[in-house]
């Protein structure tokens, strides 16, 4: 289990949810920009061309409607000119000018020209009739207009600097019918021009090559003149029109409002018809469907958001419930369960962890159990026990089991006289050259104290031949620890080792209270192998008949007699292990330390 | 002539007309009435005096006298003339001038206009544009005059 300072350092920067999130929504939301915008873009395009068409379709019917208008004046006035000048034909002349005053209200004043330009009559609305005045008009440019191109056209003047007046001239089919001059009142045009409605606020106006206001919905602004910064406005919008081509112009009208305008030509009088529109309302279909785009963007990132909030949410749940149990599971709550029940991969994830989770407490019980055990049994003895589940090994039962004690010869005054920490060290070495062979034979060790060791074998798990292989062990742990006898002696501990077999009977079992249980044997046996030890002297090992028995052939045994044990009525067969150790300074040690061996 | 000085434009009026005259070759004479005394003085003066016509200017105070000048006319064979139809409604011979119907309309824009905020100063004047001819047929039997036919062919209403 890691610490938590750790576990904290990698925990990750950015939580699994967020970037979830953040990849869904894009998901939803960047295509739904992308439709947005170019359906945006190319919607305002098309509605632009579309605005485009219809206002040129606007201004076209407007100059036709215009024409027509001026169309029917000329007609008007070719009544006029059908009949030739000869003599006589004055009077009929005079009555056909009566009758286009009569038929005509835009026409203000009337001049007749006979085939030679010779003024004959000269009729107006306002002023008294002048017949034959004889005044020369050939060199007069409606006169020559008239004859060259049949309808001449004159420019747009302002009577009294407000009257719109235009000069019209018509010429009859032959020379000898004439030319008819008239004067129109332009101000009539108001009426078709005003009738003219584009949308709810467009309309349409007329200007003159010049830029000179014809005809406008609202005639005060014709009436003006040209100083006027209305006209002056529209004369701009013109000129913005012309330099785009064919394209609508923008600008300010004669209310100076943003307007968008196309325009048309008129061309018998070489003017201009405009039809304007107010940008807001010209646009306002492409503004409606950006903001409906606008806000589908709008309901479509909210539902993106939504959708990435809860998707989001379902993935890292269940993540989060594993990294939580994972965490559980890793401070050792082996009972804790993760519920993921998505019925997906990780609902199986769960579900292993959970196992994990029941084997990693079966197996941490066990390892305890296995290091309890530990603690007397040889590991490998502590696996076969715990793992062939053999408990009941442990149980008591009376075997025949061979025991081995040993012990440091003169380690009571050593310990009394040397350092703490000396003795320390030197009993570390001595365990741990000892521990490595009882591990390899697999002997249960039962007990120390300080500086003796008691060890069985045959129990709780039988092995083959156990006297043989105490022997061999004992001579090993001879071996071992003269070779650190020498090293301690050199640093000045003088101490001896001997060791003791017996093999017999004896009750084996666990002994102690819950949490704390030994194993050991009890028996006579037990006692035997102590006093066995006890009588050994530095470097031997001495063992009681019975284990004789078993290895005489193995070993070469030295027979030493009957030996008086204390707790033994009669005495004891005791035979020595011959082993090949270096014996120099045993004497010594004997003589030097000058101590009954046997403790 | 008669009319009321006052009238606005009056004197315009007075002037067109009496260069016309002298370019007719008629004489005229002025006769200014700004109230029924001076009226009826004037219309005394005249009876002394008959002219071949009465010019009578349109205005409020001619339009609301008509019956009793032109009345006085008739019953002298003088024929009259004016510029408003009432008039020839009311026995005038003929009348000529503009359409006051138009004008009224033209009126209502210029009120529509100063309402709405613009000054009378920038609204520009405006000059009729339509005007009307009206013949009274039935004084012009009484009066024994026949109109040519090329007044009649001009004329856009005729009183039978």
């Amino acid at each position: 289990m890691s610490p938590p300072a750790a576990r904290a350092a990698t925990r990750p920067r950015r939580p699994l949810y967020q970037k979830y999130f953040i990849a869904l929504f894009a998901a939803v939301v960047v295509p739904l920009l992308i439709n947005g915008a170019s359906e945006a873009w190319f919607g305002y395009r098309d509605q632009r061309s579309s605005l485009s068409q219809q206002l040129h379709a606007e201004a076209r019917s407007a100059a036709a409607k215009i024409q027509g208008f001026l169309d029917d004046i000329a007609d008007q006035l070719q009544w006029t000119v059908q009949l030739p000048w000869r003599e006589g034909m004055d009077e009929r002349h005079r009555f056909d000018v009566l009758r286009l005053l009569r038929q005509v209200p835009a026409v203000l004043e009337v001049t007749l020209v006979d085939g030679n330009g010779i003024e004959r009559l000269h009729v107006s609305r306002v002023e008294t009739d002048v017949v034959n005045s004889g005044v020369d008009r050939s060199n007069d440019p409606a006169a020559i207009g008239a004859r060259t191109s049949r309808i001449w056209y004159g420019p747009v003047t302002l009577y009294a600097g407000s009257e719109p007046h235009m000069t019209v001239a018509v010429a009859g089919a032959r020379e000898i019918n004439g030319i008819t001059i008239a004067v129109i009142n332009l101000k009539l045009i108001w009426d078709v021009i005003s009738a003219i409605h584009v949308g709810q606020s467009g309309d349409a106006f007329v200007l003159d090559r010049s830029g000179r206001l014809v005809a406008h919905p609202d005639i005060s602004l014709v009436l003006r003149g040209d100083d006027d910064p209305a006209a002056a406005r529209l004369k701009q919008l013109q000129q913005v029109a012309i330099a785009g081509g064919g394209e609508t112009a923008e600008g300010s009208n004669a209310e100076s409002r943003w307007v968008i305008a196309a325009m048309a030509p008129i061309p018998g009088p070489n003017w201009m018809a405009f039809v304007e529109q107010p940008a807001s309302e010209a646009l306002t279909p492409i503004r409606e469907a950006l903001w409906r785009t606008g806000l589908l963007l709008l309901v479509g990132a909210l539902f993106a958001a939504m959708l990435a909030y809860f998707l989001a949410r379902r993935m890292t749940g269940p993540i989060a419930l594993l990294e939580k149990g994972a965490e559980e599971i890793g401070a050792g709550h082996f009972d804790h369960k993760i519920e993921i029940s998505t019925g997906d991969e990780l609902q199986g994830l769960a579900q292993r962890f959970n196992d994990m989770a029941v084997e990693l407490a079966v197996s941490q019980e066990r390892s305890e159990r296995i290091a309890r055990l530990k603690r007397f049994l040889s590991p490998q003895v502590a696996e076969l026990v715990e793992g062939s589940d053999q408990e009941a090994l442990l149980d008591s039962h009376r075997a025949e089991v061979v025991v081995i004690f040993c012990d440091l010869r003169g380690f009571t005054s050593f310990s009394g006289a040397a350092a703490p920490e000396e003795v320390m060290g030197l009993l570390q070495e001595y365990y741990e050259a000892l521990g490595a062979i009882i591990t390899r034979y697999e002997a249960t060790l039962t007990c120390f104290m300080g500086d003796g060791l008691m060890l069985l074998l045959n129990a709780p798990v039988p092995c083959p031949e156990p006297a043989l292989r105490g022997v061999r062990m004992a001579a090993e742990m001879q071996a071992s620890v003269q070779s650190l006898i020498t090293r301690w002696r050199a640093r000045g501990h003088i101490v001896g080792f001997g060791v003791g077999l017996a093999k017999g009977q004896a009750t084996v079992g666990r002994i102690g209270y819950e949490g704390r249980s030994d194993y050991t044997a009890i028996g006579n046996v037990v006692n035997l192998a102590q006093r066995i030890c006890a009588a050994a002297e530095d470097g031997q090992i001495l063992i009681d008949a019975t284990v004789t028995e078993e290895v005489g052939d193995a070993f070469a045994l030295a027979p030493l007699g009957t030996r008086p044990l204390r707790g033994f009525a009669e005495g004891v067969p005791v035979f020595s292990v011959k082993q090949d150790l270096p014996r120099a300074g045993f004497e010594e040690r004997a003589q030097t330390m000058g101590e009954r061996w046997i403790t | 002539m008669v009319a009321r000085p006052e009238h606005p434009g009056q004197h315009l009026e007075r002037a067109y007309s009496e260069a016309t005259a002298q370019r007719l070759g008629i004489t005229t004479e002025y006769f200014p009435t700004r109230n029924r005394d001076e009226l009826t003085a004037a219309l005394a003066a005249i009876a002394e005096n008959p002219p071949q016509a009465i010019s009578v200017f349109a205005d409020v105070f001619t339009m609301q006298n008509r019956e009793e000048i032109i009345d006085f006319a008739t019953s002298r064979h003088i024929p009259v003339i004016s510029g408003w139809p009432e008039f020839a409604q009311s026995g005038a011979l003929c009348t000529y001038g503009p359409s006051l119907d138009a004008s009224y309309r033209r009126l209502a824009y210029y009120v529509d206009r100063i309402l709405t905020g613009a000054k009378p100063a920038d609204l520009p004047i405006e000059r009729p544009t339509k005007f009307e001819l009206v013949l009274n047929l039935k004084a012009a039997k009484a009066l024994g005059i026949t109109i040519p036919q090329s007044v009649e062919t001009r004329a856009d209403r005729v009183i039978e």
